[in-house]
């Protein structure tokens, strides 16, 4: 298992280097320093001080990739890639273009896009599991074809719809809870309800109709048959048999997520204006902040990478099968 | 009929149909037949002939698409297929229990067996939690399970074959039935396990004198297990008697074809006569010296080799032109990796393959593959042997192609109506699709697309194994036809020791990836020195016919 | 004078493909069966109706010409600036009746006051008549409802003939290939016993027939969907973002599938560093936000139109520009998806007795792949063609909201969307360009989605005896 995962790690590291080249190559294709500087400092006459300033602060005074000023191992130490990538593997991310620290940034504002998604994810197992289970229990019958039904014509609505709808009927007719923004500590729980429950309506029918099509494979496997020919009921079968089978493909497929839980959704913070790290992305790639867009997307990578080996690994805990080999 | 005292199960017109209206179709067509307690009932038939479906609407466990369209099932006075789905639950388990033909599939992964033998006490006996965990080691215990104490919190995964279908007897006995349906339970095994697993149940019905109706499509099985049996074809009983009259004299045209079908020593010598079966006069073909296919087994961060598997350990054999040599195994034992790593289909970890001088593995690609037209192979399942989205004509013509044959594609046509017609089946059948023709035919189409490459030498791996009986000795005969017009070598993989009796000139038994014994056909079958080959063929269920009826 | 577009150009090429590979799959079995089946299906061929309306409407958008304003002396056609599609012209009426600004469905008044100056010169703050919007009407608050009545019948009217032309039509042309007379070629339309499941069809055409003549009556003398903030008619919007929606949900597929294919093949049969390689590949591609990579490129394609700023003329070609380079980053994006699916695929395959067969044969390894594992992929391939259109045209939505959608400029829901939902804080709220917006999209991914549906029960080879 240690020599599993350690492999894994292994492997991990060319990936995370291709990452930062791509990042790298995308955003100063795009911007040279100088462009930067001069769209951070926004006056309409920038002098060149300012912008060799600006860029001695933020270490954007090397060349790009290769230093040909430097001899031997320099060439390469001394540029704007490496400078920045080294620290990125130890978790130093430094200051973004307008100053802040981005460390403490990101460690502020994982909060409230945990506090979004985790209760997403879970309440929305427990209810997207249990009808998928209803419908496959039901199977053939007229609660079975109209649930279908349902579902693909809730998968065919736009998930803006939701959102914008969500807020609309809530901000403007029932007014039970505020319709964007975001608060500390407890407080948070009202701020939370809409997002999290348009969240839930968005994802039903995708997500039914996928967990119904596993447990309906699940039942026409042979040993439900055997467990049929014990004499059990239709429910003790698809309870004690269906459903801890079915389990397996449902749990290694939420599990390669769950690090992503921690960026949140870019689309539904920005909506409800939840200051979490997706809408610190999102507004980073229009601000054009390299030194966010990097971290985050350095993060968003190791947090990928960690959600397949987290994969793999859940593999083992819910698949006797894996476990004991 | 007998005294109704002594029928436990009485079955009376049963009829079971598909489809509605018009397009309705009887699968099984007027059915009757009585199990009487303390017997093993035999339904004797080919794939297609119903007997699965039989068993399955006894339990009412038909797939929803199948209904019981007519008939009774009496079983202690009350007719099974009145009974409410409730009260039906009731036998299920506990007065009738069923064990199934797949025992990799048939328990549920990720329940130990321990959970799943509990599971009927508790359904259907009302056991504290203490006494259903020994219960559940008493069954063990009663089907030969060793260390049931440990075993029983294991995962089916953890348990081979053989022992996958004693957790399923452990399991279909836990409710004491008076009747057990064991529908194909050893097809699935190797002949020394189905030996064991046979036994087993002769000694289970003596222990607690329960009745079991047994499907089966083995002769040899039926006669080692059968008090009665009813052969079935096309959904009806086509003749039912005690084993004794059935097998000293079967009426029915179908039952003599079967008993026709069987492959035998006695068989052969009427066909081929009495002559010796040698070498002398042939020549060498394959030399295959000291074979080893080894698999590593990786460990550590760095994936080191710590070891390897010996799928194939030091193999040494030759094969001669005209003649059939038999690599005799279960599974595992190495005999289909060997055939594909002669073929080069697979890397050879050392070892010399030679072929008319040539040293296979030394060959650069382009000397092998003209090679290739010489050697050929012939695959054991005739559902996936065929890509399923090619015409006939363009799979016979691939190898062509590939090789060279056959200057125009007129002439290529022409070659394949004759390999098709060779093999028995009809020039227009080229412009079909595999999924058309049955299992039997689509093995000829196989063999026709091995011999359209003109090949000195076919490794055929279990070719008929998949194959009902009248359809295994159609093929066996082609094969045999094929080889006097062709002179064509054959290195024929199975398992099966009565088709090697019927076709084998030379034998070699392997057991985990060794040849532990190796001689001429009579030589092996009659005076086996080896321990491994005696438990071999003693395994092999025989059938006790008069030899009038050959 | 017609001028082509990249992307008309690319529309048209993956229209020719898919007529190319029809006419390829009647003479192949195990390609034409799986169809047949999906003919069968009454949802599907409803749902192929509504795709089929959609197709040609965005194909007749897809065929741009700068119109002819006059002939000057040599005889010459002087052609305007302007650029418009086959579509415009038929949607005239639409595209040229502007009002000033908002205006609500059916509605005959503007949404906003004005300072109107009334015949007795004094000047007050009401509501004033629209240009175009209810303009025949003399009282529209009495008359209107009636109006709208009356049209609405005649539309219903209307659709019923037409449909009933269509319908016997095609039975004529059904008896004609049937080989019965006219009669009989209806009753077994009617009783279901027809190859494909003409009954849907005829329903489904019926019912559209009727929608759509009711709406072409109705905007007559309305602006059926109102109006936004400029004043051009939103249905004409919606419409016209047809061509956007279907665009991105083909031409993606179109830039993924090469790469997906042959990746996820390669890695699956040859395995070893190939393997390695590719996995590599895709999961370094697969760890950067998707967000990220289209936005940058988005910014890439910025940067080199405004250095290059002379090649384009107008900017319906510079956003035309931009929606293929959408298209092709999205292609990028989503090609790991089904590689991981053709890989696993691959896997299992490359040990099935008949690639062994082969390989036997000394048959090539290309050659192996392009006649064994492709052809019996393909229903993974179709699975995942059809499944992700929905998904594209949903995702165009979304991206344009976060500003690295289409063009301002182009139509598009997701602009529509975008530029209503800013004005959602009105009182009374602006909600028809949002309807509008929405009930197009859903409409046509709903129809995707069911005849999917019908597509991946048809191809998955469990449920079928293949």
């Amino acid at each position: 298992m240690i020599n599993y995962i350690l492999r894994r790690i292994l492997y991990a590291v060319p990936i995370l280097i291709g990452v930062n080249i791509i990042t790298f190559v995308l955003f100063f294709v795009v911007n040279t320093p100088d462009d930067m500087a001069r769209m951070h400092l926004g006056m309409k006459r920038v002098s060149q001080e300012a912008i060799i300033k600006w860029k001695d602060d933020r270490g954007y005074n090397k060349p790009i990739l290769i230093n040909k000023e430097e001899n031997g191992i320099k060439k390469i130490t001394n540029t704007i890639f490496f400078e920045n990538s080294i620290k990125l593997f130890i978790f130093d991310f430094g200051r973004s273009d307008s100053g802040r620290d981005i460390g403490y940034d990101i460690s502020q504002r994982m909060w409230p896009s945990l506090a979004i998604t985790v209760p997403s994810l879970l309440i929305g197992l427990l209810a997207y599991i249990t009808f998928g289970l209803i419908l496959a229990f039901f199977r053939g019958t007229y609660v079975d074809i109209s649930g279908v039904v349902l579902c693909v014509i809730m998968m065919s609505i736009s998930g803006l719809f939701y959102i914008i709808g969500g807020q609309y009927l809530i901000g403007k007719f029932l007014h039970l809870v505020p319709i964007s923004g975001y608060d500390t500590g407890l407080n948070a729980f009202k701020f939370i309800i809409l997002p999290v429950l348009v969240g839930l309506i968005g994802g039903i029918g995708a997500s039914t109709r996928w967990y119904r099509t596993i447990f309906l494979e699940e039942m026409n496997k042979d040993y439900v048959r055997t467990a049929r020919a014990k004499g059990l009921s239709e429910s003790s079968v698809l309870y004690r048999h269906v459903l801890s089978n079915g389990l397996i493909p449902i749990l290694t497929g939420i599990v390669v997520i769950l690090p992503s839980l921690f960026i949140g959704s870019l689309i539904v913070e920005s909506f409800f204006a939840v200051p979490g790290l997706g809408s610190y992305t999102i507004d980073a790639i229009n601000r054009q902040d390299f030194a966010i867009v990097r971290s985050m997307v350095f993060l968003g990578s190791v947090l990928y990478i960690i959600g397949l080996i987290l994969t793999d690994i859940s593999y083992t805990f819910v698949d006797p099968r894996v476990r004991l080999n | 009929m007998i005294d109704n005292n002594e029928n436990l199960l009485q079955v009376k017109n049963l009829t079971v149909s598909t489809g509605t209206g018009g397009r309705k179709s009887n699968i099984v067509n007027n059915v009757s037949f009585c199990v009487r307690r303390g017997e093993t009932f035999v339904l004797l038939g080919e794939s297609g002939s119903g007997k699965s479906i039989t068993a399955l609407s006894i339990m009412r466990l038909l797939p929803t698409a199948i209904k019981i369209t007519a008939g009774e099932a009496i079983l202690h006075k009350s007719d099974l297929f009145q009974l409410p789905e409730n009260k039906m639950r009731k036998i299920r388990g506990a007065k009738i229990g069923m064990i199934f033909q797949e025992p990799q599939t048939s328990l549920n992964p990720v329940l130990t067996a321990g959970q799943q033998i509990s599971e009927t006490l508790r359904q259907h006996e009302n056991l504290s939690k203490k006494r259903c965990i020994e219960r559940s080691i008493e069954l063990l215990d009663a089907v030969g399970i060793p260390e049931s104490k440990r075993r029983i919190n294991e995962y089916p995964h953890q348990f081979s074959g053989g022992m996958k279908q004693r957790i399923m007897i452990a399991i279909a006995l836990a409710g004491n039935p008076d009747l057990l349906i064991a529908d194909e339970p050893t097809t699935a095994l190797d002949v020394t396990i189905q030996a064991q697993v046979l036994e087993l149940l002769k000694k289970l019905q003596d222990d607690t004198g329960m009745s079991i109706l047994f499907i089966t499509h083995d002769l040899g099985v039926a006669s080692q297990m059968a008090d009665h049996i009813a052969v079935m074809k096309n959904g009806s009983i086509v003749e039912a008697k005690s084993k004794k009259e059935l097998f000293s004299n079967p009426e029915h045209q179908y039952t003599l074809k079967l008993f026709n079908a069987i492959p035998s020593w006695e068989k052969r010598k009427k066909e081929d006569g009495m002559g010796k079966i040698d070498r002398s006069d042939k020549s060498n073909l394959l030399k295959v010296k000291k074979l080893k296919v080894y698999y590593p087994i990786k460990k550590g961060v760095f994936k080191r080799t710590v070891g390897h598997v010996q799928a194939v350990d030091d193999v040494t054999i030759d094969l001669y032109a005209g003649e059939t040599v038999a690599i005799v195994g279960e599974s595992g034992s190495g005999k289909t990796t060997m055939g594909k790593g002669i073929l080069q289909l697979l890397e050879v970890t050392s070892g010399v393959v030679t072929y008319q001088q040539k040293d296979l593995n030394r060959l650069d690609s382009s000397s092998l593959r003209e090679i290739r037209a010489d050697i050929q192979i012939v695959f054991q399942d005739p559902y996936s042997s065929m890509n399923p989205r090619m015409m006939i004509n363009d799979i016979i013509q691939e190898g062509m192609l590939a090789q060279g044959i056959g200057n125009s594609e007129k002439e290529r046509d022409e070659n394949t109506v004759e390999l098709l017609e060779q093999v028995g089946l009809l020039a227009e059948h080229r412009y079909r699709y595999p999924h058309e023709f049955s299992g039997g035919q689509r093995q000829r189409i196989c063999i026709a697309r091995a011999l359209a490459v003109k090949p000195k030498l076919i490794i055929c791996d279990e070719p008929t194994s998949a194959l009902d009986v009248s359809v295994q000795s159609q093929i066996l005969t082609l094969l045999k036809k094929l080889q006097k017009e062709h002179s064509l070598g054959y290195l024929f993989i199975t398992h099966n020791i009565s088709v090697v009796e019927y076709i084998a000139h030379y034998v070699a038994v392997m057991y985990e990836g060794k040849i532990v014994e190796q001689g001429s056909v009579e030589k092996i079958l009659k005076n086996p020195e080896n321990p491994y080959t005696k438990k071999l063929l003693s395994a092999v269920p025989r059938i006790e016919l008069k030899s009038n009826l050959l | 004078m017609p001028i082509i577009f990249i992307t008309d150009f690319l529309i048209f090429l993956l229209l020719f493909t898919i007529v190319g590979f029809y006419l390829y799959a009647r003479k192949h079995e195990h390609l034409s069966a799986p169809w047949r089946v999906v003919k069968k299906r009454p949802l599907a061929m409803s749902s192929a109706v509504v795709l089929f309306l959609f197709v040609t409407i965005g194909l007749f958008d897809s065929i741009h010409f700068h119109p002819s304003i006059e002939t000057n002396e040599s005889n010459k056609n002087v052609y305007s600036n302007e650029i418009m599609s086959v579509l415009d012209i038929f949607l005239d009426d639409l595209r040229t009746k502007n009002e000033k600004t908002y205006s609500a469905p059916l509605a005959s008044y503007s949404f906003s006051k004005e300072l109107i100056e009334q015949d007795n010169g004094i000047q007050i703050r009401d509501y004033p008549r629209l240009v175009y919007g209810g303009v025949s009407l003399n009282n529209p608050e009495s008359e209107s409802i009636t109006d709208i009545t009356k049209r609405i019948s005649l539309g219903i009217l209307y659709g019923l003939l037409i449909s009933t032309v269509i319908i016997s039509l095609i039975i004529f042309v059904l008896s004609k290939t049937l080989q019965t007379n006219y009669r009989g070629a209806l009753q077994k339309c009617l009783e279901n016993k027809t190859d494909t499941h003409w009954y849907s069809i005829f329903a489904t055409i019926s019912i559209i027939s009727i929608i759509i003549c009711i709406v072409c009556n109705l905007s007559q003398n309305y602006h059926v969907f109102g109006t936004d903030k400029v004043g051009q008619d939103v249905l004409y919007q919606a419409l016209k973002s047809i061509r956007t929606g279907l665009v991105i949900g083909t031409l993606t597929t179109l830039v993924m599938l090469p790469f997906a294919i042959i990746m996820g093949l390669m890695a699956g049969y040859f395995r070893g560093w190939v393997d390695d390689v590719i996995q590599y590949l895709y999961t370094t591609l697969n760890s950067i936000p998707g967000v990220l990579l289209i936005a940058a490129s988005i910014l890439l394609l910025q940067v080199y139109i405004s250095n290059h700023a002379d090649d384009f003329n107008s900017i319906e070609q510079r956003a035309d520009l931009r929606l293929l380079f959408l298209c092709i980053i999205l292609g990028i994006t989503s090609w790991t998806g089904l590689c991981r699916l053709l890989r696993a695929e691959a896997l299992k395959l490359r040990e099935v007795d008949y690639v062994q067969a082969a390989k036997a044969f000394g048959v090539g390894n290309f050659e192996v792949m392009f006649r064994h594992l492709l052809p019996n992929v393909m229903h993974i391939v179709m699975i995942s063609i059809v499944l992700d259109f929905s998904g594209l045209v949903l995702a165009e939505a979304v991206l344009s909201y976060i500003n690295i959608g289409v063009d301002p400029s182009m139509y598009s829901w997701g602009n529509m969307i975008n530029s209503a939902r800013l004005e959602m804080a009105r009182e009374p709220v602006v909600w028809w360009s949002l309807a509008a917006a929405f009930i197009f999209m859903f409409i046509l991914v709903l129809a995707a989605n069911l005849f999917s549906d019908a597509v991946r029960d048809a191809f998955d080879p469990r449920l079928r005896e293949f």
